[in-house]
């Protein structure tokens, strides 16, 4: 039986994880990785397990800090502690149900269709800017501003102050997502949370007095009606929609497209059909999806692929390896803009399952349709590679296109 | 306008991520199945209750059936 390479972030799976993801399913469904010091899950009917079960817990903050920090790095990091413990997405149930009740009603589709026109606008300014030019970084001049931007006038933010996420966003972003080569990270993160907090304490003021017509206002509202809900519940969730509406729907639209601009037959096909487009974007998802994995620990003993799991383990589920498997898709490594039904794993599933997809799909749909309608002739320039992370999945900028 | 008779809730399967949005909004109506997905519970069709839920779907995976 082959060997298992045990660094996730070898070159050459980072490059191209479809052969490694292969030999993990076919060989090694349940792998323990010694240098990540876990398991690993790759199959899809053991990852959508994972993900609908209540033995497997979300909250991995509290044994990272636990067992990796020592006291006085627990002391100087509490704050980092605070804010990461209080996101929904690190939570189990019951907080996780309390905490999720929250943003219910503001991310409800209907919630979402509201914004239509906010999202449709800042689409168009975007492209008015790209006509004329020979060519564009698709992720400084469009899938990294354009998120941002959204984000922060859903939450409220003047968009003068939007520059200011991205350096906020970026630190957290590469705590959550092991960037590597890094030493400073934790620092770096606890710094932007300290200013990022602040900055948002100072919008909440401003709520105090005048409620405006914004996600930080129906946050408080709801706040209001619920004496467990305290501001920082408030400020914390919002630093979480920052972080979690930003470079991950950056990295989709940057996947997306890229993979697109490879299948010209494919990329045709959508410009000449866009009722496909709804199929596309899942089918982006499943692809190359912004998030390879997610993590767990076991909250008991349990057996999977007949490997005894501990109580307390570190499990990687590879929703990425999950999303091409012949199990569950046919021709899985094929990238089929029509594949209907396409129930990928990208946005997680069960209890976790993306509060954003509806916004995400929403912001994708209008952009792609923009872009493929007044850029027929774009075409790829720059060669395609991909960041070293464990969980994320994103392009090194730049990603130059040549529009015609 | 005629009333029309809401006759069931359903749960498109297909769609269903199980979230648990409707389950935890409505837990006498909604149930999370041993497969993953939710399904409708309630002994008989409850339209404020159902229409709600369906608004909350992170998905809309939720239907009121009507009546012809």
């Amino acid at each position: 039986m082959p060997v298992v390479n045990d660094d996730l972030l070898d070159p050459e799976i980072v490059q191209n994880p479809a052969p490694y993801y292969r030999l993990l399913r076919e060989h090694h469904p349940c792998h323990w990785n010694e240098r990540w010091r876990g398991w690993v899950l790759t199959r899809y009917e053991d990852v959508y397990n994972a993900l609908h079960s209540s033995q497997m817990l979300a909250d991995r903050i509290t044994p990272y800090f636990q067992t990796r920090l020592s006291e006085e790095e627990r002391k100087h990091f509490a704050l980092t502690y605070e804010v990461l413990h209080s996101f929904v997405v690190f939570r189990d149930p019951p907080d996780h149900t309390h905490l999720r009740r929250i943003f219910a009603r503001s991310f409800m589709p209907k919630s979402i269709a509201a914004m239509r026109d906010v999202v449709a606008a800042y689409v168009k300014d975007f492209f008015d800017e790209w006509e004329g030019r020979d060519t564009v970084d698709l992720n400084r001049d469009f899938a990294y501003p354009f998120p941002a931007n959204v984000i922060a006038s859903i939450i409220g933010a003047p968009r003068e102050d939007v520059h200011r996420f991205h350096a906020w966003a970026d630190a957290l972003t590469t705590l959550l997502l092991a960037g590597v080569g890094e030493d400073q990270r934790m620092d770096r993160a606890q710094n932007a949370l300290i200013e990022f907090k602040a900055y948002l304490a100072g919008l909440y003021d401003e709520r105090l007095k005048t409620p405006r017509n914004d996600m930080m206002s129906w946050l408080m509202e709801v706040q209001r009606g619920d004496p467990t809900l305290t501001r920082d519940d408030v400020l914390h969730s919002c630093i979480l929609l920052v972080n979690a509406g930003h470079e991950t729907t950056q990295d989709l639209i940057c996947n997306t497209l890229t993979t697109l601009l490879k299948m010209p037959e494919q990329l045709e096909l959508l410009r000449s059909n866009p009722a496909h487009m709804r199929t596309a974007i899942d089918e982006g998802l499943r692809f190359n999806g912004p998030l390879k994995g997610t993590m767990r620990v076991a909250g008991a003993d349990m057996t999977i692929a007949d490997e005894q799991v501990r109580e307390g383990d570190r499990i990687l589920l590879l929703m990425g390896a999950a999303n091409r498997d012949p199990a569950k898709f046919n021709d899985p490594e094929t990238f089929d803009v029509t594949r209907s039904p396409n129930p990928h794993l990208s946005f997680s599933h069960g209890i976790h399952f993306c509060l954003g997809a509806p916004l995400a799909r929403m912001e994708m749909e209008i952009a792609f349709n923009e872009m493929l309608k007044r850029f027929p002739r774009m075409h790829l320039m720059s060669e395609i590679k991909w960041d070293p992370r464990i969980l994320g999945r994103s392009i090194e900028p730049p990603i130059n296109l040549r529009l015609g | 306008m005629a009333e029309r008779r809401l006759v069931r809730v359903e749960v498109d399967a297909n769609l269903c991520v199980g979230s648990g949005m409707c389950v935890n909004f409505n837990p006498d109506l909604f149930r999370i199945q041993p497969d993953g997905h939710a399904a409708y519970v309630g002994e008989s069709p409850d339209e404020h209750a159902a229409l709600d839920a369906a608004e909350l779907c992170p998905v809309s995976a939720i239907n009121l059936i009507y009546e012809e």
